[in-house]
């Protein structure tokens, strides 16, 4: 491979190209543009070898004297979704060096992006990390600070929040949470499967029965639409204000993540954290150990529009279809701005199939949605209502006010 | 034949498409590897018209694929003509052919109802251009599906053996960014962002796609749609919006801006009830007064 690329890389550099060359001291094209990927493929991007060579291949037309043209020939080919574009960019500025055109374009380029791309250094920062395409939601180096630095404290926190969870409370919580699945589970998807109960007739399989009987359609095949199971997104607020629920809702999270398998959980409170893979673990005990060590907000302060920002921007677009049920757990105590939440909560509303609401307050009688956040968020929600009624069914809540 | 980036500017203006380097540069290497590109952007950013004013410049087929969810083969690839091989089957009634030699017949190509994929695949003489659109719309089997096709522009019919391509065609998918693509497809394509366009820019495609527009509306409108994409709406109005919005106030005989022609035209500007309720007065006005100044000053 090396060698195919070496002879190759020699043959695309006609004399316009030195203009290139010359940025780069240690000369050849084939391998600094395999370093560049490289560089590239560390920070996410998928760059790799064939898209390398793609590159090799088409720059002898481009005119190389040109920068920017060098520049979108290689964004074209190596950049493949937008959060990528400022990874890029800075690679691309600090590999090539020299181009001193580049920094104005580069830099329209964020401009006329929408705002919450990243306009101060530090979202800027944030973004790059973004970059990575795996939903992995922090590099190795976050993640170790904070246990380093949390790990007494935390384990402190977890003891008093959480206690200890035993079996039997956990099995009441699944056979609740069986009986809000089935209600949760499915729609009539799009596509269709032959089955007895359909509508529509299946013809490419009816035609092809019939020629056992010389193409006489004796038996019609009918078909009916597949279901499809929703998917489960839940964001919960763990801030101070919410602390008495904290068993309650890790037993709930966790009892999704048994019985539905496909679901992401995220929590906030400051900040936003992914914790999906933490509830992975077979024993409950141990998924809330391994929870502690990583949530540095629990507890703490409230910023809802914050970490719903930070939601829709790092994750929104990967886990959020129009076959997913959001539940938000909050009981939309903010200390911010209500106007960045109704914002955010209009972007995820968009984008899923049912937004739900859970607040724990409202089951306190006499309880109006007055906090700031709560108030300007219900013409986005599609469902109000407590944790307890949703669990137990519309039916027994009407029994139980009768 | 065309030749290098600066022309396929040119040439796409020619056909009426404000283009920049970077459209231009995706299209030459379209052109050049036949590598698809991937167009994302927001609605009315002129993602689709790419792949209209390419078929334009190329001389050829735009053969469209609309991605929805539930979209399936028989939609894109091929369909058998159910009605065509049941009739064909009654007038083999009588005759002396095995169920075999049947089946033959019935499943041969001329009872084949080719759909987007294949016709693209299949285009006589030059290659087509295909546009699959919003192909975020489509679901994930879907997707998969498409990767093989453009990995190796061949399909398989169970009836009919493999069909190979006999010109590549020129891929454009778009995605509005409703959902997360796979790796995989992204791999297989070039990227390619567009975003809002700039003042000049916008100014430059109005002048070009409403001909005859009185200059100073031209500058006024460009610059309404520019300072009202940076308030806080649900959904930003595009360039399609822009255009829209010009020829009805042509149809109007409006040759500036004020405030009765605006309000009696925000629909076309707002698509979303919700816009339509936030963006008060004042806001109106402000961004009315600001459209205004940019006319006096230049």
């Amino acid at each position: 491979m090396d060698l195919s690329l070496e002879t190759f890389g020699a043959a695309v550099q006609p004399s316009g190209y030195r203009n290139v060359l010359a940025r780069r001291p240690d000369g050849d094209l084939s391998q600094n543009m395999l370093t560049f990927c490289a560089l590239l493929r560390k920070r996410g991007l998928m760059a790799g070898t064939a898209e390398a060579m793609d590159a090799l291949r088409i720059l002898p037309q481009i005119d190389v004297a040109d920068w920017r043209g060098f520049y979108l020939v290689l964004r074209s080919l190596f950049v493949s979704r937008r959060e990528e574009l400022n990874v890029f960019d800075a690679l691309f500025h600090s590999f090539w060096t020299g181009w001193s055109g580049f920094e104005q374009s580069a830099h329209q380029l964020f401009e006329t992006a929408s705002p919450r791309d990243g306009s101060t250094h530090g979202q800027r920062r944030l973004g790059q990390k973004e970059g990575s395409a795996d939903l992995a939601p922090d590099d190795d180096q976050t993640n170790e600070e904070t246990s380093i630095a949390l790990y007494s404290p935390e384990e402190v926190l977890a003891g008093r929040l959480f206690g200890r969870i035993e079996q039997d409370e956990l099995r009441e919580m699944e056979r609740r949470i069986k009986r809000l699945n089935r209600r949760l589970a499915t729609k009539p998807g799009r596509r269709m499967r032959v089955g007895r109960r359909g509508h529509g007739v299946d013809l490419r399989r009816s035609l092809r029965h019939s020629l056992g009987f010389g193409g006489d359609i004796v038996t019609l095949v009918r078909k009916q639409r597949r279901l499809r199971r929703l998917e489960l997104v839940l964001l919960l607020d763990v801030s101070r204000s919410m602390d008495i629920y904290s068993q309650f809702l890790l037993k709930l999270i966790y009892s999704l993540h048994n019985v539905r398998g496909k679901t992401e959980s995220f929590v906030f409170g400051t900040s936003l954290k992914r914790v999906t893979d933490c509830f992975r673990s077979a024993d409950i005990n141990a998924a809330v150990a391994n929870l502690s060590g990583q949530v540095p907000f629990w507890s703490g302060g409230t910023r809802i529009g914050h970490s719903f920002q930070l939601f829709n921007q790092r994750y929104g677009h990967k886990v959020l279809t129009p076959r997913t049920v959001l539940i938000i757990l909050s009981d939309g105590l903010d200390t911010e701005s209500a106007e960045v939440v109704a914002e955010e909560l209009a972007i995820m509303k968009q984008k899923v199939a049912k937004l739900i609401w859970l607040n724990p307050l409202s089951d306190t009688p006499g309880y109006e949605p007055t906090a700031a956040s709560m108030a300007v968020a219900l013409p986005y929600i599609d469902m109000f209502t407590s944790i307890d009624r949703l669990l137990l069914g519309k039916s027994e809540t009407a029994a139980q006010t009768a | 034949m065309i030749q290098g980036v600066d022309e396929i500017e040119v040439r796409m203006h020619e056909n009426g498409y404000v283009s920049d380097q970077a459209i231009a540069t995706s299209i030459f290497l379209l052109m050049e590897l036949k590598k698809p590109i991937l167009i994302e952007g927001h609605a009315g950013v002129g993602k689709t018209e790419v792949a209209k004013v390419l078929a334009k410049i190329l001389n050829t087929d735009l053969i469209r694929l609309q991605c929805y969810e539930g979209l399936d083969l028989s939609t894109a690839l091929y369909e058998w003509n159910y009605q065509k091989q049941i009739l064909r089957m009654r007038l083999e009634d009588g005759s002396s052919h095995s169920v075999e030699e049947k089946e033959e017949i019935i499943f041969s190509p001329q009872f084949l109802l080719k759909r987007p994929l294949l016709s693209a695949i299949t285009n006589p003489d030059r290659s087509a251009v295909l546009l699959i659109d919003e192909v975020d719309r489509a679901d994930e089997e879907f997707e998969a599906f498409l990767l093989e096709v453009l990995s190796d522009f061949q399909v398989s019919i169970p009836e009919l053996g493999t069909i190979k391509a006999t010109h590549k065609p020129y891929v454009i998918l778009t995605s509005n960014r409703t959902r997360e693509l796979s790796d995989a497809l992204r791999r297989r394509c070039q990227y390619l962002w567009i975003d809002y366009p700039s003042f000049e820019k916008e100014l430059s495609i109005l002048e070009l796609r409403v001909p005859g527009i009185n200059p100073k509306l031209a500058r006024q409108i460009t610059a309404f749609m520019q300072r009202i994409r940076t308030k806080n709406l649900l959904k930003k109005p595009g360039v399609a919006e822009t255009l829209d919005w010009a020829a009805s106030l042509l149809l109007l005989h409006r040759d500036w801006l004020d405030e009765e022609s605006v309000k009696a035209t925000l629909g076309c500007i707002f698509k979303d009830i919700h816009d339509l309720q936030r963006i008060s007065k004042d806001q109106l006005e402000e961004v009315l007064a600001e459209a205004e100044a940019v006319q006096g000053g230049s």
